[in-house]
């Protein structure tokens, strides 16, 4: 129903029915769990009283604020409605179909429309393989009802409203992580919204905001030899390694100008738009599907003209703010205590720059413990 | 410029804790729930909002 860690002078628990994660404080815990146990009300507020030392009323009214916390989140909800069946539609007329190759492994893909290719084709574009291979996996994306709908064989993986696409766009990397690792969902502690750079032994997660500067720093010290692991999308396994993921690291225009002397292919290279923001995919250079890296910190980044580089150490608090909203994390009592023992003894860093020399000279340092 | 390397000790101050956990001492009479850190990771796996295709 609920999982406790403790940690330092606070506990996070985590509700499984609402997928909540909450900080306490110890004796906030104690008394949710004495609730949960059913101890009677009157002496749960007398230990309350006696705690804050503060009125009965103020204590009353702060043990039902947590009574009705814990009804909240451990109350079931009902199960999502959904159109998935195991019917796909048959598609005899489609836009493109592609073939991609990850690792070893084929994976066809067929778009029954452009604005369905443009989801998913640009950030793989660099695996696209132009002679037909022999695919080992097939999915479909198309429209139903008006809705987005994802089929893989003779399965439908999932569906979503329009507004959602970034959801369908999350299932198919997942499903194609599942398939070219040949890993099932469940073995997977979590996706972050991050990107991933590793010097042969270790990597480092670079973690903020959408516009940050995540996937800039990524290219940047990809061109400085680090090689790139994931951007946007980064698998972590229960065995808490970080493993590749090939999409393309996305460039936004504002970062042409640092990072086309690295990368002359930007020059000529495709430009989408989403979201008021232009932006063009750049390939990453060095695709290591083999290895699967420990992850030595999380690095919160942001890039701001006014500082020239700034760097120090993160509460976990702070870093779990941050963390946790922007991921997917395996939503069961074993994986979460997985997650949050991993976290917990994770470094977390705040980095914020506008000397690229500066900072990839500070990832280098904290790469070899020398910072 | 200034350069800055430094490392923040693990315990957050007075006036943070008050702002994100709430002070069970004489902040106890505060709606207890509004004053506890919730966070909710992405319900499923997402791609960041900027992907491509925003022309449905």
């Amino acid at each position: 129903m609920f999982y406790l860690k403790k940690w330092k002078n606070k506990t996070i628990v985590w509700f499984e029915a609402s997928n909540s994660y909450v900080v306490f404080d110890h004796f906030i815990t104690e008394l949710i769990q004495k609730l949960h146990k059913n101890i009677p009300l009157f002496e749960i507020v007398k230990e309350c009283r006696f705690l804050l030392k503060v009125p009965q009323r103020t204590a009353v009214q702060f043990v039902l604020d947590l009574k009705k916390l814990l009804h909240q989140q451990t109350k079931k909800t009902e199960a999502c409605l959904s159109i998935d069946d195991d019917n796909p539609k048959v598609l005899n007329v489609y836009y493109s179909k592609k073939y991609y190759q990850f690792h070893n492994i084929g994976i066809s893909i067929l778009f029954e429309t452009e604005l369905l290719e443009l989801l998913i084709h640009p950030k793989f574009k660099h695996l696209e393989r132009e002679r037909k291979i022999k695919a080992e996996f097939f999915y479909q994306l198309y429209f139903e009802n008006d809705m987005l709908v994802f089929s893989k064989g003779r399965s439908v993986v999932g569906s979503w409203p329009k507004d959602e696409k970034h959801f369908l766009q999350g299932k198919v990397s997942m499903q194609l992580l599942v398939d070219m690792y040949k890993k099932p969902e469940d073995e997977w502690m979590g996706i972050f919204h991050a990107s991933a750079i590793e010097n042969g032994k270790e990597s480092i997660l670079l973690l903020g905001d959408s516009g940050n500067g995540k996937s800039t720093a990524l290219a940047l010290l990809n061109a400085a030899g680090y090689n790139c692991l994931a951007d946007d999308f980064v698998p972590v396994d229960r065995e808490k390694n970080v493993f590749l993921f090939p999409a393309a690291i996305s460039v936004k225009k504002e970062s042409l100008q640092t990072l086309a002397p690295l990368y002359p292919e930007l020059k000529i290279s495709n430009e989408y738009q989403a979201d008021s923001k232009i932006f063009r995919y750049l390939a990453p250079k060095f695709l290591n599907y083999q290895q699967k890296f420990t992850c030595k910190a999380l690095v919160f980044i942001k890039y701001d003209a006014k500082t020239d580089f700034k760097m120090s150490s993160i509460s976990r608090i702070e870093a779990f703010q941050q963390l946790v909203p922007d991921s997917w994390i395996l939503p069961q009592t074993k994986n979460v205590a997985n997650f949050l023992d991993w976290f917990l003894e994770m470094p977390s860093y705040q980095l914020h720059y506008s000397n690229t020399t500066k900072m990839i000279d500070h990832i280098s340092k904290l790469f070899n413990d020398e910072l | 410029m200034k350069t800055n390397t430094s490392k923040k000790s693990e315990n957050i101050d007075r006036k943070e804790a008050i702002k994100k956990i709430g002070d069970y001492g004489k902040y106890a009479a505060l709606t207890a729930i509004g004053t506890y850190l919730f966070l909710n990771p992405k319900k499923a796996q997402a791609a960041s909002p900027s992907a491509p295709g925003e022309h449905f």
